[in-house]
Formats: C-alpha cells, structure tokens, sequence
C-alpha cells in the first residue's frame, strides 16, 4: 500500500490469482461509495505450474513482470498513489515465492503482498458479512456456515447469533483438482469421491465444534466464489453490485446437468467469461450439492461478492482509519478455540483483561501499536490451552497448539506471535537456543518480550482464578507501574506469585510494579 | 436464411459495383451544373481513384489469374469474366472522361480565361519563358536513363509520366534507348507569366520540347510518353515479424520492383518505340490502355490550387461553429454542460477536436491522452498537440496505423517524431488494423477522475475533414467512456477484450454479431401492420452474410433503405421491394457509417467506423457506438432524410445493379448537403440569437 489517503481519490487493486492476474482502479468517494474506473485482466497460469509443480517457472515471471509494468502506467494514467497489491493461492504455495516477489518488486516497484488463506477468508468473511447485513439479513439471529470456493482453496466458518465460532480453510479449491490432475484425468467420480470426504470433513468439524448445530435447526448456507456465482448465472439469476441470489438445490441440480451437455467455448460465449472460470462451475456445484446433502439445508445463499470486493472494502476501512470490524470475531474465535481444548475461559478472559490494562498504562515504555494490544489480549486468552495436554510444560504445549490453529483474521505471522507470547507466560525467558523465538525478525523478537512481559505479570494477578483484578486501575508514576486493585482484598497471593514472575517486565522495560 | 439459399442474383459483383462508383464520380465531372474547376476536381478524383483500383483490386484479380484460381464471386462471376468486364466498362469511362475534358471543360477554361497550351503552340516570349524555365529549374532534376546491355533495366516509379527516348549517336550511329522521369515533385502545370491571362504548360510537354539538350551527341529518333502503374498490394505477415515498423519500411523501398499492371500511353503512339516499351514492361494487350488524351489526369487537381478563381468553384461553405460548444472556454466544460455533443463535419467545424486536445496538452489536470491515429495530415495539429502533451508529462498512448494504404511513409515519419516526444507510440495489433477513431482524455481534478472521449466516422485528419461528411461524438457518459478505455487497453495489449460491453460493439470482437442480431431482431418485431425498418448509410456493403440477413429481414416485410457511397454487392429488387438503395456522391465525399433500427418503436441510432465489409467486421479493429441522446437523435434523422429524398445527387441502383442518372438533374432544392448545411447553419443563428436575447434580458435592469 502507498500513497495519500484523501477520498476523493482514486485508488487501485491489482490481484495476482491462480489463473488471472488484474487490476481495477475505482473511484473512492468522500462518502464512502466508490465506483470501478477500469478493469484490467491478463491470463496468467500460474495455477497449473504451482499446483502441479511447486515453483512459477521463470516464463511466467517474466510475463508477470512486464504486465506489472503495463499496469504499472495504468496506475500513473489515473494518478493512483494509494493503491493494494496481493497475491493469493497460487504464490501462496509457490516454493520459490521470496524470488517472485523480488524480482516483480525489482522489476516494476510494485510490492506484491500474499494474502494468507486466513486473511483471505477474513476479507470475504467481512464482505459477505457487510452483503447480507445490506440485504436485511438478521446476522446476529441465526447461525450460518459459509463457504468460500475460490481457486486455490476452500474457506469454511460458522457463526452463531452473530458470532464467529470457527472458521478453517482446506487447501482444496474448485480449480485445484483439473490444475493436479490436469484436464486429460479428470474425471466426475473421482471428483465426486473427493468432495463427499471433504463435505463430511466439514460436517465432522460443524458437529465437533457447535453443539447446538444439529439437523433439526439447519444454519443459513452462504456461499461465494466465481464458481458459485457463475452457478447463479446459469440458473437465471443476475447478480449486480451489492445484491444477493437464493439458489435451491433444484436449481444446481439443474445448472449441472445443463452445463454437462455444453461444450466451454459455449459456457464462454453465455457467460462472458473466460474459459478457466467455466471449468470452476461443476466442482462448485458439486461442492455445493454435497454440503447441502451433509448439512441438510436446500438453498444456498450467493452474495455478490468476491475477493476482489472484499479487498477493496478492506482498503476502505483503511482509508477512513476505521476500527477492524473483524476484532469481535477475532476474539470469538479464540475463545472457541481455547474451549476445544477445556480452557478456563473466565480465567483467561481476567488475564487478557488485566494484561490490556497494564499495556494502555504502559504506552509510552512499550510503544506498541493496536494490532500488538490485540495479540496481547488473545495471548492472555489463549495462554493455558497446553494445559489440555498436560500442566507440565503447559506454556510450550500452548505454543505448538495454537502456531498449528488457525484464527481467522490473523496472518501467520501473527499466529506465531501469540503462540510465543504463550510460550513465554512463564518459566525461562527467550533464550538464544529457543529456535522458534531466535527464527523471528529482530522487530518481532521485541514485540514478543514486551508481551510476554506484561502477560507474565497478568497471569500472576490471577493465579487464584477469581478475577481479583476486575476493577483494578493501572497506572504509571515516575519508573513505578501501580496497580489498585480496589476495595479490601487479601492480595498476598497475587504478591507472591508476582514477585516470581516480574522480573522479565522490569528487565524489558526497566520498572517496578507496586501491586495495592 | 442460409447462405446456401441466397443465390447469385442477389448479389453485384464487388469490383464492377466499385468501377460504378467511379462512374458515378465521373457523373459529377460530366455534370454541366457544377462549376468548370469542380468538375475539373472530378476528372482528377476518378483518374486518382482508378489509379488505386489498379494498383491493389485489378493487381489481386491478376494473381488470381496468374494463380489459375477458377472459383467465382457470390455474384457468380469468374476471375477472367470479372477481369474482361471491367475492361470493357473502364474503356468507355475513359472515353467519357476525355471527351468532358476535351470538349467541355478546358473549352469553358480557355472561354474563362485559362490556357493550357502544348510547346509547338509556344511562340516569342513565351517560347524563351518556358525554355528559361526549363533550363533553370527543371533540366537540373532530370536523370535520363539509357538502357544498354552495359546498365540493368532501370526501375522506374509507379505512377509517374516517363519519357521514351529512341536515339541515334551521331558518332556510331547506333540506336539507343532511354527514359526520362517526369519528376513528381515539380509542379504539372507551369505557369507563363509573359501574359496577361492565366497560361500554363504541362511539364511533361516543356521537357518533350527541350529533349534535345539532355542528350546531345544524340539524334533523337522517336519519343513517347507513357506511365507504368504498378501491383502495390501487398500483405504483411505480421505474426512472423516482431518490428512491423522494420517491415514496412522495406516494403516501401520493394515497391520499385514489383510488377507492372498497366501501361498508359497516349492513342495515336505507334511505332517500334511504343512496341519496345510494351515489350520492356511485358504487358499484354489487355493491360494495355490507350489514352485518348493527357496521362496522369488525378494531378489536374493541381492546377485547381495554382488559381485563384472562386467564381469557377462551388460557393465556399466555411465550417460553422458548434452552438453547444463555447468557444470561449475550454472544450471539457461544453462537454460537462450538455455531456453529449454531436456533429457533423464538413458543415461544422472539426476545430473543437484539435482544441480539445490542445487544452488537454496543457491542463494541469489531464493525466492521459489515448488515441487512434489512422491517416493524419502533414504537419498535423493533432499529431502536434499530442506531442506538446507528451512533452508536458501527459501520459500520451498513441495506436498508429501504420497500413493505412499508401500512406505508411507519411504514418512512419510522425510516428517517430512522436516517439521522440516521450508518447508512447503502440504499432497496432498483428493481423488486425486498426481502424477505429477514438480519443480518451482522462483528469483528475482534485482526487475526481473525469474521462472525456471523442468516437467518430472519421479520421482524425484536419484537412480531409473539410471534405469528408462524417459524424462525431464528444462525451463524458460513463459507459462510453469505460468502453472505449477499455478497448484502448486491447489495442495497446494492457488487456484481454471485454466480453460484454457495456454500450459499444468492436470488430473484430462482436460486431458483426451486433450488427446481425439488430438486423434480425427486426425481422422478428416486423408486422404487416408496423413493419420494421432499417436506415443504413456507410460507404460499402460487401458482406455476403449480412446481405443474406438483410434480404430475409426484407422479406418478412422489413423496410430498409441503404445510403452507399461506393460499393455495393447487395443487388435490390430481387423477389421484394423493400430495399432501397441509393447513392450520394456530391462535392463532399459521403464518410460517415450511420445505423437506424426501428426496434418495434424503441428506435436506436448507431455510429460507427465499419462498413458493412468483411474487412471491418473480421480484420479490423472497429467500434459501434448507439447515440442515445434525443438532441443529437434529432440531428442523424433529419440528415438521414435529407439524403432520402436527394433528388439532385442522389442515385437509385435498379435491380439489374445500374444506377440511375436522370434524377439527378430533377430537383436542384432536395441537394441534401446543400440543406445539410443550411440546417446547420440555422441551428447556429438560431442558438447565437437566443444567446444575444439572453445577454439582453440579463442586462435590462428593470426585469
């Protein structure tokens, strides 16, 4: 991202997908709305090498690179200064992907993000939130499952009255398998074969995961992708800006054996589409026959939304410094991943609670910004879920459980953060042979001693796991961190458990804690 | 209807329906109601259009001879039987195109004042005039060319009058051969000033009479003069060539050589001197053209230009200028007030055009300017605002059309010049020419981006925009902007084309498909009691598909009127009167590419810069755009009949494909370009009054 964020402005999206790379610039306007200017889209089929062989041949960087550059001077045409560039699946998975990104940064001064696949359903998650929300949809009533078929992989989540209670993603996209298998070996039943696993994975996951999930009170199936929505299509639907198609399950029954009888230059030619995006429809009907069979329900919502969309609604937020509206679900998600593993939830919530206490106090010592204060506060959640393997060692079985979860909304990266400010809640500090601490960038080392510091202190202050701390007041006087915890309660414990854990905060940040 | 069930009546053959046209030009010359040096303009622009014919349609029906290919046309006709028609035809228009020059034309000039005489007719002063003038400015550009076994056959230009030279060494008294080349860049006719009236003689006549000083030591035996013209078809492989640039240029220096396809010389030449130079240039008989009268007649034109004699030309119709476009204030704002404005030159002014992009180049807030460069003029003010913008730091695209025919060394040399302005210069798409005209000019004002465009029927070329009818749109309507950026980024490669346009059609994308499901949504609206309709005016209908749609939409009772200009391969009148097709050829060359389809009521209008020819639908790069505002509807109906009923220089092509000539002299008040401009030229007094009535009524302080 660059540039200044004055709207009026113009901006840009540029999108590196499996098999497409485009650029969109739009008109972003004082009052929010915006309006697309041009629409750029360049075949690339990256897809295909990355999926089949692991690495984008040099050819493909080498295209990539000179229609970087061509949209590069679409970007001057329109005076884009502001403006997001992102990759997704198939960079994602590339072996050689740091080359990539070098040589398309070297080459035209475009600076390539890949989106983690946990961002990327985020984003959509947000978009389609936005949608049905627009569309008089009641979000915080029902629960709903969404699906998200793009190319390169699957997004599922559940929400229940409003709240995001799981979320993964598969590595399984509605293009993936003709990319594996290439077009010569496809064939339906083992496609079919495929689906049906991954359909009751899903539905193993729904039951697993919502108790209160069960046949009788079926969710809302939300379903996005190209696939999904060129489905629609064919069935009769028009699906313009903002809007929103019921799909039953008749009407895929149909769309798949009509578009059986077709050949894909005619699907093209009716869709006003390109060829790769026709082969995306089958797998997404199927896909969405068999989630419909699992999970019981007979029509699917399609909101008109894509990727695409929901980036540029991202880049919005940005532009107008709004608050992440992905925080609430963020943590909802924690919480129900430290349930999976029997946490104690009003412990950790103490803990997370105490522990944003004592970082706003603490502002100008650590100097962190917001998003650090989150993962802090989903550390303070998070960190006794090793306890559900033993109490043992509980802090470095909390660190492998959470790096191999996944939360919706934090990139990897992120992942690993909270994971280590976990791991170091107590016991050694970071030490030179922890190679999971020593593998980070020097700026994340620092982020993650200022957190862990501070959790430390937090998770003392519960020990007794009665939330002593609920009304405490933190505050800074010269070089001393004063906590009141108010009215008259027996702190000795508190005290002691303390003293046994303060010295990493006043090692990092070189003071003392006064606990009252 | 299938192709299959049209059969070969349907159809004209498309190289008799051109040499048609030309005949219909020659109408004009031959027309005693034009004035003499209109008609003079004529001669030349028939000689001209014939020269082109040869060079490119006669050239490929002779390698279709050559080739031994024996398939016919849609109207049935073999290559040889297409060949010997035109012959025949091509004679007798020859004829007729001398005879208005010799009896009716220089007769009315010499009664006018104006002489062309021959050297013998030289006498006195005049004699020593041109014998000075020859001696001084022409004999230094003479280069004659002997031909002996000890030099190679020499190459002469296509197009240009040569002399035959047989001579005798007075030493040696050997026979000699050679050639002089009537230089092209001097001018034809030369003016005699030793007089009071206007005298001119011809060059080629000034250098006959003075031969003798450019070979002495000779005899001169014999001497005729003659022109070669040249096959100049050729076709690109572009797909093999990675610098079609590169390519061009050696096609240029190719031409020489290649293949002659006409011989001209003058009717009573005979002699061993005229055997020898057909046997030099080994044409055959029937590319054998005897002339009865002066060779090389498209440059009379000249001779138009060297006078100064207004009474012997049309009554000028300057450009008036547009009533929605204040000339005091940049061209943008007009188009942000009104957010279309149509137009149609010659009869307004083509200067809003250049003077938009002359604003763009300068204002601070353009960021880019696109356009499509067909055929420009030389020193054009187009190709110089673009450069100005580039200079600037516009982003300037550039689409170039190198292959407009017989313009590529003129296309190649501003083209560089841009280049070096800093515009980016794009050479086209392989295989496809880019045809369509179109202008994108881009702001951003204060963080709002604002896009102008510009669509026409015609080429962005100041000067034949003083001659041409065509029509043009400016706009800032989203969707016809977004399009035509849109297409800009298939022509310059940034993008694959659109599958779905919002407003537009492009060739060779879905036009044609466009263009055939309009014609057939007529067909299926048509009732016996609201038939449907169809107005179709461009400047030829080849294509055998869509005529074949067109006669099943006559059939099902569709009415349809088609205004052609030059060619046309649709033959009416077979089994159905319900099309009409007529022909408009006037002192202004009819350009625009205009489409009326009834639609049950709905009535949509489109512009365009495709014929109806495979060529646009398939090679090249075209757009189709609707005009969808009343105003501007209002303006194409209204031009569309006034040439309906053009009683004065309108022409109906009969079913046996032969055009009538005797309307044309019925009716001199229905001359639809006469009323065209006089249409607009009361628009603009209308609208100025209105203006004045404005500025009064905003003065008057007692209202």
């Amino acid at each position: 991202m660059t540039g200044s964020k004055t709207p009026p402005m113009a901006a840009g999206i540029i999108d590196l997908g499996a098999h497409s790379l485009r650029l969109e610039i739009f008109q972003l306007n004082k009052d929010r709305t915006y309006s697309g200017v041009e629409n750029l889209s360049r075949q690339v089929n990256i897809g295909r090498e990355v999926f089949s062989r692991g690495v984008i041949s040099s050819d493909s960087i080498n295209l990539i690179c000179s229609i970087m550059k061509d949209f590069s001077l679409k970007l001057r045409e329109y005076g884009v200064s502001y403006y997001r560039a992102v990759a997704t699946s198939a960079v994602r998975e590339a072996q050689n992907r740091e080359i990539f990104l070098d040589r398309i940064k070297t080459a035209c001064r475009i600076k390539l993000q890949v989106l983690d696949v946990t961002e990327e359903s985020r984003l959509v998650y947000l978009a389609i939130k936005n949608n049905l929300i627009k569309n008089g949809c009641k979000f915080d009533a029902r629960n709903i499952l969404f699906l998200t078929l793009v190319t390169g992989s699957t997004g599922v989540a559940l929400t229940k009255q409003g709240k995001l209670i799981e979320s993964e993603v598969f590595g399984f996209g509605s293009l993936r398998l003709y990319e594996e298998l290439g077009d010569k070996d496809f064939v339906p039943h083992r496609f079919n074969g495929v689906i049906d696993s991954f359909a009751s994975s899903i539905d193993r996951e729904l039951d697993a995961q919502s108790c209160e999930h069960n046949k009788e009170h079926h969710p809302l199936f939300v379903s996005a992708g190209a696939g999904v929505r060129l489905a629609a299509q064919l069935a009769g639907h028009e699906l313009v800006q903002d809007s929103m198609v019921s799909l039953s399950v008749k009407e895929l029954h149909k769309v798949t054996e009509y578009i059986s009888g077709k050949s894909s230059e005619e699907l093209t030619e009716q869709l006003g589409t390109v060829d790769y995006m026709i082969k995306s429809v089958e797998p997404s009907c199927y896909m969405l026959l068999q989630m419909c069979e699992v999970t019981g329900v007979n029509k699917v919502i399609v909101p008109a939304v894509s990727t695409r969309e929901a980036i540029i609604e991202e880049m919005i937020r940005d532009i107008f410094d709004d608050e992440d509206p992905f925080t609430e679900d963020i943590v909802s998600t924690a919480v129900a991943l430290g349930e999976k593993y029997n946490n104690d939830t009003a412990h950790g919530m103490s803990v997370a609670d105490t522990a944003l206490k004592i970082f706003d106090a603490m502002g100008r010592f650590h100097r962190l910004n917001k998003r650090n204060r989150l993962l802090l506060y989903l550390s303070g959640i998070l960190h006794d879920t090793g306890r559900f393997i033993d109490c043992r060692k509980h802090h470095k079985h909390s660190y492998y459980i959470i790096s191999n979860s996944q939360v919706p909304g934090l990139s990897d990266r992120e992942m690993k953060l909270v994971a280590l400010v976990c791991r170091y809640h107590r016991k050694s500090p970071p030490r030179s042979n922890h190679s999971e601490y020593m593998s980070l960038p020097d700026e994340d080392r620092v982020v993650v001693c200022k957190l862990a510091a501070i959790l430390r202190v937090s998770d003392a202050l519960d020990r007794t796991h009665q939330n002593k701390m609920k009304n405490a007041i933190c505050r800074i006087r010269k070089d001393v961190l004063e906590i009141k915890a108010g009215g008259s309660l027996d702190l000795s414990l508190e005290r002691l458990f303390m003293k046994k854990r303060v010295n990493m905060l006043k090692s990092t940040f070189g003071i003392k804690v006064a606990l009252e | 209807m299938s192709m299959e069930n049209l059969g070969k009546e349907y159809f004209i053959s498309r190289e008799l329906s051109w040499l048609e046209f030309n005949a219909r030009v020659l109408d004009e010359a031959g027309d005693k109601e034009n004035p003499l040096l209109e008609r003079l303009k004529f001669i030349s622009i028939f000689s001209n259009n014939l020269d082109e014919f040869f060079m490119v349609r006669i050239a490929g029906l002779r390698r279709l001879l050559e080739a031994g290919f024996t398939g016919r046309d849609p109207a049935g006709l073999t290559v040889k039987q297409q060949v010997q028609l035109l012959r025949k035809r091509l004679l007798g228009l020859i004829r007729r195109q001398h005879k208005y020059l010799r009896e009716d034309i220089l007769p009315g000039l010499e009664a006018a004042g104006i002489s062309i005489i021959t050297y013998d007719e030289l006498t006195g002063t005049m004699k020593s005039e041109a014998d000075y003038i020859f001696e001084s400015q022409i004999m230094p550009v003479l280069t004659p060319l002997a031909v002996d076994p000890s030099h190679p056959f020499p190459i002469l230009n296509s197009g240009a009058i040569e002399i035959a030279v047989k001579l005798k060494t007075y030493d040696s008294k050997k026979t000699v051969y050679a050639f002089v080349e009537v230089p092209e860049g001097l001018p034809r006719f030369i003016r005699l000033t030793s007089t009071d009236k206007d005298t001119f003689i011809m060059l080629e006549d000034l250098i006959m009479g003075n031969l003798k000083h450019l070979f002495s030591g000779c005899a001169i035996m014999d001497k005729v003069p003659f022109r070669i013209t040249r096959d100049m078809d050729f076709s690109l492989d572009e797909e093999g060539v990675s610098d079609l640039l590169q390519h061009i240029k050696k096609e240029l220096t190719q031409r020489k050589s290649r293949q002659p396809i006409r011989l001209q010389i003058p009717v009573n030449s005979r002699g061993k001197l005229v055997e020898w130079v057909q046997k030099q240039f080994k044409i055959d008989d029937d590319f054998k053209y005897s002339t009865p009268g002066p060779l090389h007649l498209s440059r009379y034109a000249e001779l138009i230009g060297s006078l100064d004699r207004p009474d012997l030309l049309d009554e000028p119709h300057p450009p008036l200028p547009h009533p929605l476009i204040n000339d005091e204030k940049p061209v943008f704002k007009s188009i942000k007030k009104h957010s279309n404005i149509f137009y149609c030159v010659p009869f307004q002014s083509f200067d809003p055009v250049v003077k938009m992009i002359e604003e763009a180049a300068e204002d601070p807030d353009v960021l880019a300017i696109k356009q499509t460069l067909y055929r420009v003029s030389g020193n054009s003010p187009v190709v110089k605002a673009l450069q100005k913008a580039a200079e600037n730091g516009k982003q300037v695209t550039v689409i170039v059309e190198l292959k407009a025919r017989f313009d590529e060394g003129n296309n190649i040399l501003w083209a560089r010049r841009l280049e070096e302005s800093g515009a980016h210069v794009v050479y086209g798409i392989a295989g496809l020419k880019i045809h369509c005209k179109a202008l994108l000019i881009i702001r951003n004002t204060k963080g709002i981006i604002e896009r102008y465009c510009h669509l026409g029927t015609g080429n962005y070329n100041d000067k034949t925009a003083k001659i041409y009818t065509d029509v043009g749109l400016f706009t800032n309507q989203e969707e016809l902007c977004s399009d035509t950026a849109a297409l800009f980024n298939v022509m310059t490669g940034y993008s694959a084309p659109m599958s779905k346009w919002a407003k537009i059609a492009a060739a060779p994308f879905d036009m044609r498909h466009k263009f055939i499901a309009l014609i057939d949504r007529e067909t299926r609206l048509s009732t016996p009691q609201n038939p449907g309709r169809i107005i179709a005016k461009m400047n030829s209908l080849v294509d055998p598909e869509i005529i074949t749609h067109l006669y099943a939409a006559a059939l099902a009772g569709v009415k349809i009127d088609l205004i052609i200009r030059g060619i046309c391969c649709l033959n009416p009148g077979v089994g159905t009167r319900n099309i009409r097709v007529i022909s408009i050829v006037d002192r202004y060359l009819e350009h625009s590419r205009i489409y009326y389809f009834a639609n049950g009521g709905e009535e949509e209008y489109y512009c365009s810069s495709a014929d109806w020819m495979p060529r646009n639908l398939d090679r090249r790069v075209e757009i189709l755009f609707p005009v969808e505002d009343n105003s501007s509807r209002q303006i194409i109906q209204d031009i569309l009949n006034f040439q309906l009923n053009d009683r004065r220089k309108g022409r109906n092509l009969s079913s046996k494909g032969i055009y009538s000539r005797t309307i044309a002299r019925r009716d001199g008040a229905s001359r639809s370009q006469d009323l065209t401009y006089e249409y607009f030229r009361k628009k603009y007094a209308d609208a100025k009054e209105e203006t004045q009535e404005l500025k009064i009524f905003r003065k008057s302080p007692n209202l």
